[in-house]
């Protein structure tokens, strides 16, 4: 049976691993007024169920799963599933951060719907390896002894066996396993839940993986409107030019946009960008690609090591981009290598973008004579049997590898160097190192959220600009971007100032108001679970989906009111967060205060039109013109008591005061 | 005499996105659910789309329009 709020799943699951206890609670009309679904749901739910102060590892981090609002649905796509917990990514004062991580879906998503769940908050730690299993109203934690030790694809293949082909599965490798701080979960064994240690946060758990399957089916409100348009939405994506190109090679056939972001320096100067381009992925790499629910393109590549001793070995989920900035990154010539060894970390459930940059920073160290043979017992050399060993090492706690395990904070202080202090690496914000660095590309709005954003420096809040910025000579004209953004959630006098030039950022827009934009654009698409990719090219802007919502839950909201909803939940975020000690010093990365050296010369953090330097004093203005934005404390950069008590948040507002973190 | 048809899948091209199955549920029982979908998906060792199966299909030709992928078709059997 359908639940009484249409396109909804109808209840909230708590399952203590501990006590073995599960019980439910309905969803009510008021949460999904003020929450919508998904990332809404999780963080309202984080606000009631995540002790200020825990510990990642501790038995009371909950791992709260926020299934999609349109999940389940024909909606194009609709799989994206939001996880929040406390990470394990500790910074150098030894803080954490409470992150809010969307992952990809073709069966997950979908099948939390069908259970009838729209949440999932799971506490407690199992007496040994378990796994949940949750069929609709059976949920069970099981043995896991038979899958313990093994890797997310037989995982998950195994629960599919067991229960049936529709299953959806999050697992964890062996990584997660060994609780390494920045290991990965994996949802159907192709969307990665995180960065930034989840897999250990289910390791403390003894958590292998969640299996979950439903038969109870998602109804809709006015299901003809619903379906029209949906098909419409779907029609447009699918006879687009870019179906095609993600057919061949996902992410890949954008390498020629995004390869200057993959750059230490050198990919312009060297052959990495011909060796590792789409034609190459297409013909040598890719087997196929793989889509989320409902996605009429899908950017999942299943990559095959070409040649070699490991030849034929397989990996799902990666694209190749990450092959390709894994070989310029560590410098690999030979493609069968690169592939072999990006397969080997997706394999062990270990976050490929980290260990590149680890690897990285630790075998340059080395090379410069700034760390010895004496220090990390070992000669680093900077070839892929060199990685294959060090990334043996992490899995298995070994020597530099259990170092190396614990992340960068612990690396710096027990070697004596300070990764922040690395010019090479693209930075570190909150304890962890962004996928991007903005002085290579430009300080667009994404980039500049990879400063504020409580989950530092990972994707989610795309536009317009973040792809085309990559391409120094091909940036958007300022119109096509003003008419992306006028699609999203945001109101008209918001767009007017927004686009106001500022004299300490550059041409066209202020970076700081937009930024703000796209973090409730990115809010909306997690609650709805639909892709953030979309938009970016031209499909499935805010109002295109707020309207079919609306067909599937029979809940009209105006873009006005959709964006509060966003601001509401964004604000939740950032004070969790403050609660845990995070504050406006934290929104830096000192390393982009220094042009970084390349071949072609230094290069600095600019605006996007690359019209002027960004400075030191630029930057904090820009903070400031955020904060202020946001009816935040600009000085501490935390959201104050009356904006808190504005969105309905008095609870957290009283929360707050009471640990001064708030006046 | 018309000859009779059916709807057969090619698993290499199939992206596992599941529309066809929601699509399918939906035109017979207007709701959204994989379970009362004529299509089920087998998944290999590896988690790919290995075959794809049918079972009591009704050969609306529904699924086959809305595979972005091209792996669902009509044939005459």
């Amino acid at each position: 049976m359908s639940c009484e709020y249409p396109g909804y799943g109808g209840s909230i699951l708590f399952v203590d691993l501990s006590t073995k206890e599960t019980k439910t609670k309905p969803i009510t009309r008021e949460m999904i007024e003020n929450y919508i679904g998904g990332e809404g749901f999780a963080l309202a739910l984080a606000k009631d169920h995540m002790p200020a102060g825990v510990d990642a590892f501790s038995p009371d981090n909950p791992i709260i799963i926020g299934a999609p609002a349109l999940g389940g649905t024909r909606a194009p796509p609709s799989g994206k599933v939001t996880w929040v917990t406390k990470t394990p990514i500790v910074d150098h004062e030894g803080k954490s951060f409470i992150a809010s991580a969307k992952a990809g879906s073709n069966l997950f998503g979908a099948m939390m719907k069908n259970a009838g769940y729209d949440a999932i908050v799971i506490k407690g730690k199992a007496e040994k390896p378990s796994y949940l299993k949750i069929i609709d109203d059976d949920v069970e934690i099981c043995d896991a002894s038979e899958i313990w030790g093994k890797d997310v694809e037989y995982t998950t293949i195994w629960l599919k066996r067991k229960y049936g082909m529709n299953a959806g599965v999050a697992a964890i490798g062996i990584a997660g396993e060994r609780k390494i701080r920045w290991s990965l979960a994996f949802q159907d064994n192709r969307g990665s839940i995180g960065r930034h240690g989840y897999g250990a946060v289910f390791g403390a758990k003894n958590l292998k993986a969640i299996c979950v399957l439903g038969t109870k089916g998602i109804s809709v409100a006015e299901p003809e409107k619903f379906n029209k348009k949906a098909f419409e939405m779907f029609k447009a994506m699918r006879d687009s030019p870019y179906a095609p190109m993600f057919w061949g090679c996902g992410y890949s056939a954008f390498m020629f946009m995004w390869q200057i972001t993959l750059s230490q320096g050198n990919w312009m100067t060297h052959d990495y960008g011909y060796r590792y381009d789409s034609k190459v992925c297409v013909e040598k790499i890719v087997e196929r690609t793989m889509s989320c629910e409902c996605c009429p393109w899908g950017c999942k590549c299943v990559n095959i090591v070409p040649s070699g001793p490991a030849k034929g070995m397989k990996s799902l989920g990666i694209h190749s981009l990450q092959v390709a900035m894994l070989a310029e990154r560590l410098e690999i010539d030979d493609l069968a290598e690169a592939v072999r060894l990006s397969c080997e970390y997706q394999k062990a459930g270990l976050c490929g973008m980290t260990f590149m940059s680890i690897i990285d920073w630790i075998t340059r160290l080395y090379k410069e004579g700034k760390i010895k043979k004496e220090d990390v017992g070992m000669e680093l050399k900077r070839d892929p049997e060199t990685y294959r060993k060090l990334l043996n090492m992490i899995v298995n706690r070994e020597g530099l590898g259990d170092v190396l395990a614990e992340g960068y904070a612990t690396t710096s202080k027990k070697l004596g160097v300070d990764v922040r202090e690395d010019k090479v690496i693209r930075g570190i914000a909150k304890g962890h190192d962004p996928i991007y660095d903005a002085r290579m590309t430009t300080l667009d709005p994404l980039r500049f959220l990879y400063l504020v954003c409580p989950r530092p420096a990972h994707h989610g809040y795309h536009d317009i600009t973040t792809i085309p910025s990559c391409v120094p000579h091909l940036p958007v004209p300022l119109e096509a971007i003003k008419q992306s953004y006028s699609k999203g959630a945001v109101t008209k006098e918001e767009l007017e100032k927004a686009f106001t030039p500022v004299p300490y950022y550059g041409a066209g827009f202020d970076v700081a108001l937009l930024a703000i934009i796209n973090e409730h654009n990115g809010t909306l698409y997690n609650c709805w679970g639909t892709c953030s990719v979309h938009p970016v090219l031209g499909f499935n802007y805010v109002k295109d989906i707020n309207e079919l919502w609306g067909y599937a839950s029979g809940i009209k909201k105006t873009i006005p009111e959709v964006r509060k909803c966003a601001e509401r939940i964004y604000n939740i975020y950032r004070a969790l967060n403050a609660r845990e000690g995070f504050t406006r010093k934290d929104d830096w990365v000192e390393a982009w205060m220094t042009p970084r050296q390349t071949p072609e010369g230094p290069v600095p953090l600019m605006d996007y039109y690359r019209t002027r330097i960004i400075t030191r004093e630029d930057l904090n203005k820009l903070l400031d013109d955020y904060y202020r934005a946001r009816g935040w404390d600009v000085e501490k950069g935390v959201p104050t008591e009356k904006k808190l008590v504005e969105l309905g948040l008095e609870d957290l507002a009283k929360d707050l005061k009471s640990r001064g973190i708030i006046s | 005499m018309e000859k009779r048809k059916k709807v057969v899948g090619d698993p290499s091209k199939c992206s596992s996105c599941i529309t066809c199955q929601l699509v399918c549920s939906f035109r017979r029982y207007g709701v959204f659910n994989p379970a009362k979908s004529a299509i089920q998906i087998i998944y290999g060792d590896d988690c790919l789309p290995r075959e794809i199966v049918f079972k009591d299909c009704e050969v609306c030709g529904e699924c086959v329009i809305n595979c972005p992928r091209g792996a669902l078709a009509i044939v005459e059997v």
